[in-house]
């Protein structure tokens, strides 16, 4: 005879506080993913030829735009959030005002480091 | 009546380990033929049994003597989960790993913060260079040298992170210590081709 | 893997209705978790209906009136009836909180949902199967360790050497951030929780206490102190507004000073 385990996940009401921490591991998986891209992108470089006009094909269609868009959200909420992961290690902004406060704040800053860097790529 | 005398049998404010066993002991008269007994908890309850086969034999000569297993009782059955999740609470141990690993996920995330601003206004730009554009680009010493850095760097961060995901959610041993040494290798392939890269741009 | 999902024998099935006798216009809903071991394959959710007029203002209130006026087999814990003993620490609407600090008032409109503490064994109701936790306080030895001789009267403690303490033992143990830690649903076999290592910390600040290096060596470990990811749910669970989030990460501190 087991016990039944309690409700947990789909239970549990949605914190802005673990919806943005999911969101932080989230975005870590789609960068390491990146990671692979780029990698890839300096080894089609070096090689040149058809693979590079290959991989830069891929990487300026519209869906390798549309990733790349993605991505550097990813990486904007990645930054944001990892900044104030770095203040909380260094055990700064701990009550829940501040926590819920700083979350809005990472949320804003992604929006516009994603708006900032897309801005300078478009007008260059 | 009869249940809310065993609510507030409960509810008893106690000691830890009496509140475990006072709850216990409510369930346990029900499930006493609760077969999933840990292997732990089955050999230590064999001992009982073994004395009084003893002391029969003491008595009876050589006649071939059943013994009935004796149903544990209830306390001490519960007694001996707890030392079980004692055990296991304590486990192998620490590691001595933790703080050295987070350590270097804290500081390869310093270092990514200037060079992820400076890979994300500069590379987004290069991917649509041409190749001559790029590999010009790339051989510059100074992109050269930041681009190595930025690779090696966030690899190594992904590597860590990933490895403390894989840690989280597989529950196997063998399989996440595969799983790890794949996401390790897979790293070290990609830093030491993106370099490779770098350097042969560079010359 | 770690299992997003409930098991088959754990998943809730729509359970009784008790039709509220006579009129009121103050009428509200509870749907409570019921599942007796000794009776029920699976468990289920009963609903009851309670006139708010006649009733104190409290979730626990309300859950003592349902088991003397409606349905006396319901089983929890409580006792102290004031968030000291932290015995009626259960999930609410979603959220883990103390039953009897909780004002029915505060959970809006709409039936209150109760239910055990997430991701523990249930015993039965609203009782959820602590055992592990308490083992894994045991483990932390929590107790004083002092290598001095033994001195005539108490130890003595410079006061702000005891406001180091003075937060983490506030902590009444009624597990609410534990349970409200999704790191701790799937790896709690190891990782020793939210509640447990703020108890860990009281013991490392204790300006009494000659083990602190000890202490830290036994936490130094990538699954009973690092499993913790600062995901906050701890902090925004803790009823007495203790902080085993900042605790942690001043472990975590302590650890990194020694390298």
């Amino acid at each position: 005879m087991s016990r039944p385990l309690s409700p947990h996940l789909t239970w549990y009401k949605p914190q802005i506080t673990s919806t943005l921490s999911i969101l932080h591991r989230f975005t870590g998986i789609v960068l390491a993913l990146g990671a692979v891209a780029l990698s890839w992108w300096v080894a089609a470089v070096a090689i040149g030829g058809e693979t590079y006009a290959g991989t830069a094909w891929l990487y300026t269609s519209i869906a390798g735009q549309i990733v790349l868009f993605g991505w550097t959200l990813a990486l904007a909420f990645h930054l944001s959030n990892g900044i104030r992961h770095l203040f909380w290690d260094a055990g700064i902004g701990f009550d829940m005002p501040t926590v819920n406060r700083s979350g809005i704040a990472v949320l804003v800053m992604t929006a516009l480091l994603t708006l900032a860097v897309w801005l300078i790529v478009l007008l260059a | 009546m009869n249940d809310k005398g065993k609510n507030r049998q409960d509810d008893a404010p106690a000691k830890a380990s009496e509140k475990t066993s006072a709850v216990d002991a409510s369930s346990a008269q029900k499930s006493a033929d609760d077969s999933a007994v840990d292997s732990h908890n089955e050999a230590r309850e064999k001992q009982p049994a073994n004395d009084h086969q003893d002391d029969d034999a003491g008595e009876d000569g050589n006649e071939v003597i059943k013994v009935e297993r004796t149903p544990t009782s209830p306390a001490l059955l519960s007694q001996l989960r707890h030392s079980n999740h004692y055990h296991q609470a304590r486990g192998l141990g620490a590691g001595r790993a933790g703080a050295a690993t987070f350590r270097v996920q804290r500081l390869t995330a310093m270092a990514l913060i200037p060079l992820a601003i400076w890979f994300a206004v500069s590379v987004v730009r290069m991917s649509t260079a041409s190749q001559a554009a790029a590999a010009a680009w790339l051989a510059w010493p100074v992109n050269a040298v930041i681009m190595a850095l930025f690779i090696v760097i966030a690899l190594r961060h992904a590597v860590i992170g990933l490895q403390i995901i894989l840690e989280d959610y597989v529950h196997h041993e063998g399989l996440r210590a595969v799983c790890v040494l794949v996401v390790k290798a897979i790293g070290l392939l990609l830093g030491v081709g993106a370099v490779a890269a770098l350097i042969h741009l560079a010359l | 893997m770690a299992e997003l999902r409930l098991p088959k024998n754990s998943r809730v099935q729509e359970g009784k209705h008790w039709k509220h006798e006579g009129d009121s216009d103050n009428l509200k809903t509870f749907r409570i978790y019921r599942y007796d071991p000794a009776r029920d394959a699976l468990p289920r959710m009963d609903t009851y209906s309670l006139d708010l007029d006649d009733c104190g203002p409290m979730v626990l209130d309300a859950i003592l009136k349902i088991i003397d006026e409606i349905d006396p087999s319901i089983a929890l814990r409580r006792s102290c009836r004031e968030g000291v003993c932290g015995s009626c620490a259960m999930n609410i609407n979603g959220t883990n909180q103390l039953a009897c600090l909780c004002h029915i008032d505060d959970l809006g409109e709409g039936p209150v949902r109760l239910s055990p503490l997430p991701h523990l064994d249930v015993i039965k109701d609203l009782v959820g199967d602590l055992r592990r936790l308490y083992a894994q306080y045991e483990s932390i030895e929590p107790w004083l360790k002092n290598d001095q001789a033994e001195p005539e009267r108490e130890r003595l403690q410079l006061p702000e050497d005891r406001d180091k303490v003075d937060e983490d033992s506030k902590c009444i143990l009624c597990f609410c951030c534990a349970t409200s830690c999704p790191s701790y649903w799937w790896t709690g076999d190891k990782f020793l929780g939210p509640a447990i290592l703020l108890q860990a910390h009281r013991w490392l600040v204790d300006s009494r206490d000659d083990r602190t290096g000890e202490r830290l060596d036994a936490l130094d470990d990538t699954f009973k102190l690092y499993r913790c990811h600062t995901i906050m749910n701890c902090t925004s669970a803790c009823p007495k507004g203790l902080n085993p989030s900042k605790a942690i990460a001043d472990t975590k501190r302590m650890l990194a000073r020694r390298r």
